[in-house]
């Protein structure tokens, strides 16, 4: 029967959010009601096919499910969500570029450099406004000019085209979390035991030739141990848990979601405090001076992590709520 | 399909669909789940494709006409719907206007075999 799964995911991936996983249960048992029905317990795979077939394509059945009347024709939904998505994706691109650009040639003092951060989302938001807002224009227009069967894409659909889904488990990878519990014990066990790794660094960097202008404050560095320490196991305790358990529980969510939030107020706390760095000479442009380049990359790009993955996580965990909930309405 | 074909074909079709809540509504009073309420209906005469049945069990349920529930018991779960109190009253003032605008057409009809 995994050829009925496979037509009723093709079916839910054209069904709206909103009680998507109720409809794709009661569309499956209504669907094996039939092939019983007509081919009895043991149905071939020809009479699953043919079933399916006499079903109708993936589209149409959705589109009776998504009673809704749409602005946009349902024939181009597909093609309007695959450019709103590349003009977002782009947006986001182009101003992530022009912020880290600025970052190298203005070289922003102090909390400047949250703002400009700030001023990303900001801007993608703004300027996506304008982009979906022409976009959605022009895909009316060629809705009112075209019906819904001109634009039918799936009037020349097979049951092969079946055959290209890959119907994945939602289970969580053992792999991520198998080198997870190798590396944070490594990254533990080198901080404690040789936390002057960041003087060899600086030393080796120095023998080069090249001149650095400000150094780690090893002092400051080492009463950040013990906090890098938990941050360590935590994730340890995390990963335990999730190979355990092999998929995201709502605690999980939860546990993993307040772990970003740690990380993230560890990151700003360090962004913050202008005491990391013992100061050579130059401007003194803390944390954000041109010599700790290395480390600011490290820092940026560790807080632009943080805040996309617990972006991510909440929009996972609230989907996964959502649909839960509508399942059981 | 000729011109007059089509028309006739679209009437016929709305005059079907005016009349399906009615008869889904009148065939719901013992629990039953969607590849069944077809079989039932098509025995009655009513030929309904199961795609324009199913979701139209859903947005009954949503409108509060019919009630629904999961069964669990056997091999594979089942969704089975029931009328509710509510619909019980609109099924009843549906067939009221159904006898009445029946009873007015029949009229014509006689009147035009005049």
């Amino acid at each position: 029967m995994i050829l009925v799964d496979k037509y009723i995911y093709a079916i839910g991936q054209k069904l709206p959010l909103k009680s998507r996983n109720e409809i794709k249960t009661e569309l499956k048992s209504l669907l094996l009601d039939e092939i019983e029905a007509k081919y009895g317990e043991n149905p071939s795979e020809d009479n699953i096919k043919r079933a399916i077939t006499e079903f109708g394509t993936p589209g149409s059945v959705a589109k009776k499910y998504s009673n809704s009347s749409s602005v946009i024709g349902s024939g181009f939904t597909d093609l309007y969500y695959l450019i709103m998505k590349i003009i977002v994706g782009a947006l986001t691109i182009a101003f992530t570029t022009i912020f880290i650009v600025t970052l190298f040639t203005e070289n922003p003092a102090g909390l400047d450099i949250l703002k400009a951060l700030v001023q990303v989302p900001l801007r993608v938001f703004q300027a996506s406004l304008g982009g979906i807002g022409t976009l959605t224009i022009i895909f009316i227009i060629i809705s009112r000019l075209c019906s819904d069967k001109e634009i039918d894409i799936e009037s020349e659909w097979t049951i092969k085209e079946l055959e290209s889904i890959n119907l994945t488990q939602e289970q969580e990878s053992k792999i991520e979390s198998i080198i997870a519990l190798i590396l944070i014990p490594v990254f533990i066990a080198f901080v404690i035991l040789y936390p002057e790794f960041i003087q060899f660094l600086e030393n080796s960097f120095e023998k080069s030739g090249l001149t650095l202008g400000n150094k780690v404050n090893m002092d400051v560095f080492k009463s950040f141990i013990p906090l890098f320490v938990l941050q360590g196991l935590l994730q340890i305790v995390y990963q335990i848990m999730l190979l355990k358990k092999e998929i995201k529980t709502k605690a999980l969510y939860i546990f993993d979601a307040s772990l970003s939030v740690f990380d993230l107020l560890v990151t700003i706390t360090i962004l913050k405090l202008g005491t990391m760095f013992i100061y050579a000479g130059g401007v003194n442009n803390g944390i954000f001076s041109y010599s700790t380049i290395g480390f600011k990359i490290f820092i940026v790009i560790g807080l632009f992590t943080g805040i996309g993955e617990l972006l991510s996580k909440s929009i996972k965990y609230v989907k996964k709520e959502i649909e839960e909930k509508k399942s059981f309405m | 399909m000729k011109d007059d074909d089509k028309v006739l074909d679209n009437l016929l079709q709305e005059l079907k669909r005016g009349s399906l809540v009615l008869t889904v509504l009148l065939n719901s009073a013992e629990p039953c789940y969607g590849y069944s309420m077809v079989n039932n209906l098509s025995e009655a005469g009513i030929d309904i494709e199961q795609n324009t049945l199913y979701p139209l069990l859903r947005r009954l349920e949503k409108q509060g006409l019919l009630e629904s529930s999961w069964d669990t018991t056997e091999s594979r779960p089942r969704k089975y719907y029931t009328i509710s109190s509510e619909g019980k009253k609109i099924r009843d003032s549906l067939c009221k206007q159904w006898k009445k605008t029946n009873s007015v057409i029949e009229k014509m009809m006689t009147e035009d075999e005049k």
